[in-house]
């Protein structure tokens, strides 16, 4: 039961990371992804003037 | 068609990860390609959007990210060691070995700061001794103490920016918040994005300098881009008189309108347009950058962009200040 994991992986916006659970063998018993990073959108955009919305969110993704 | 030695090792480096190769046949590819003088440049995200990056992919004014980093190995080049989103390398040959003689450090994104954790950009490193994941705080203090310039590409990286907005429950810094005994190594390029203009320019300068610092003001922008600009007023076409030429009024505080009139285009009506959009919350009264007459998407070498903010009708948010967002907030009313 080997566990592979693979962080970072690239060529995608934000950080991700993968991790792969085996049977020892060649089998993928269990593949899960990781979201590594946090920012709290949801609480920065609390007590706001909501018009600030539309120019907070966008800098969620700047692809 | 036949390829070198020497082309078939310098495709390899770009492609390595893709080849499948270690992280030692790497380290070797590279010093078989390394030429006097070329900089390594070491990119690190934290909490970032990946829009300095986008924004840094698009430069063309000076030269192209192609031409900076891919096939420019004379010695005003850098070699631009890993990027997350452009990579090909991924996992455990990601992050490089740190280069023994000088480098230069670049940091997008902020850097959180509570509970250790928040931002993990790898699993353990060979030869860290760490057991566990390695944050872009850790990441930062190994390879910052040693670089020779550390530059904190967006404002998130250089002030905390978004992330660190009020309310923010990661403890997110800006790098020189993060690291203040770095301070004489940290160069900020402010923007959300910047242009990349700022970003190849202070690069270009470091270059030219022996990776000196640009001249800089007293939040550590390039003076060249940033603090000689005054506000962007001064620099603006919506200013009364600027279409005569005459920029006398941007200090008076003459703005077209007076800032009685309707405070956007008015498209239907000619006499109308390109009005002043102070009444409607631009902040560019208080910001400094070069962004009225640089502008952006420039389509050519040396020539200045397309458009800008202003330009397009949309008032200025103040995207390169310290204070960027929540002193520049509400965004759009009246300043």
């Amino acid at each position: 039961m080997a566990n592979i994991k693979l962080d970072p992986i690239t060529r995608i916006e934000g950080h991700l990371g993968v991790v792969l659970s085996t049977d020892g063998g060649n089998a993928v018993t269990g593949a899960n992804c990781e979201g590594t990073m946090f920012r709290g959108f949801e609480s920065i955009l609390t007590e706001r003037n909501p018009r600030d919305a539309v120019i907070l969110t966008s800098r969620i993704c700047g692809v | 068609m036949r390829i070198s030695r020497r082309d078939f090792l310098k495709y390899c480096s770009v492609a390595a990860g893709a080849l499948g190769l270690s992280a030692t046949d790497l380290l070797n590819v590279e010093k078989a390609l390394a030429v006097n003088g070329a900089l390594p440049v070491i990119w690190l995200n934290g909490q970032a959007c990946t829009g300095c990056t986008v924004s840094l992919a698009n430069s063309v004014y000076y030269t192209t990210l192609q031409d900076l980093t891919l096939f420019g190995l004379p010695a005003d080049s850098i070699d631009l060691m890993n990027i997350e989103t452009l990579s090909a390398s991924m996992g455990d040959q990601f992050l490089p070995a740190r280069p023994a003689g000088s480098f230069v450090l670049a940091v997008e994104g902020a850097i959180p700061t509570k509970d250790h954790g928040y931002c993990e950009i790898t699993n353990t490193y060979p030869g860290w001794n760490h057991t566990t994941p390695v944050t872009i705080y850790d990441a930062v203090s190994y390879y910052g103490a040693t670089a020779a310039a550390i530059l904190s590409i967006g404002t998130c990286a250089s002030f905390g920016g978004i992330p660190a907005g009020k309310g923010n429950p990661t403890g997110a810094k800006g790098v020189l918040g993060a690291f203040p005994a770095f301070e004489s190594k940290i160069l900020n390029i402010p923007g959300c994005p910047p242009n990349p203009n700022w970003i190849v320019g202070s690069i270009a300068y470091m270059l030219a300098n022996s990776y000196a610092l640009p001249a800089y003001d007293n939040i550590r922008r390039p003076n060249l881009y940033y603090g000689n600009m005054g506000r962007l007023c001064t620099r603006c076409p919506r200013v009364d008189g600027a279409r005569k030429g005459d920029m006398s009024a941007a200090t008076q505080g003459l703005f077209i309108g007076g800032g009685k009139g309707r405070p956007y285009d008015d498209i239907g009506n000619p006499t109308k347009r390109s009005y002043c959009l102070r009444r409607i919350g631009c902040k560019g009264p208080k910001t400094q950058s070069d962004c009225s007459f640089r502008q952006w998407n420039s389509t050519s070498y040396r020539t200045t962009g397309v458009n800008w903010c202003v330009g397009a009708g949309a008032p200025c948010q103040g995207c390169t200040q310290a204070d960027f967002p929540d002193k520049q907030s509400p965004f759009v009313n009246i300043l």
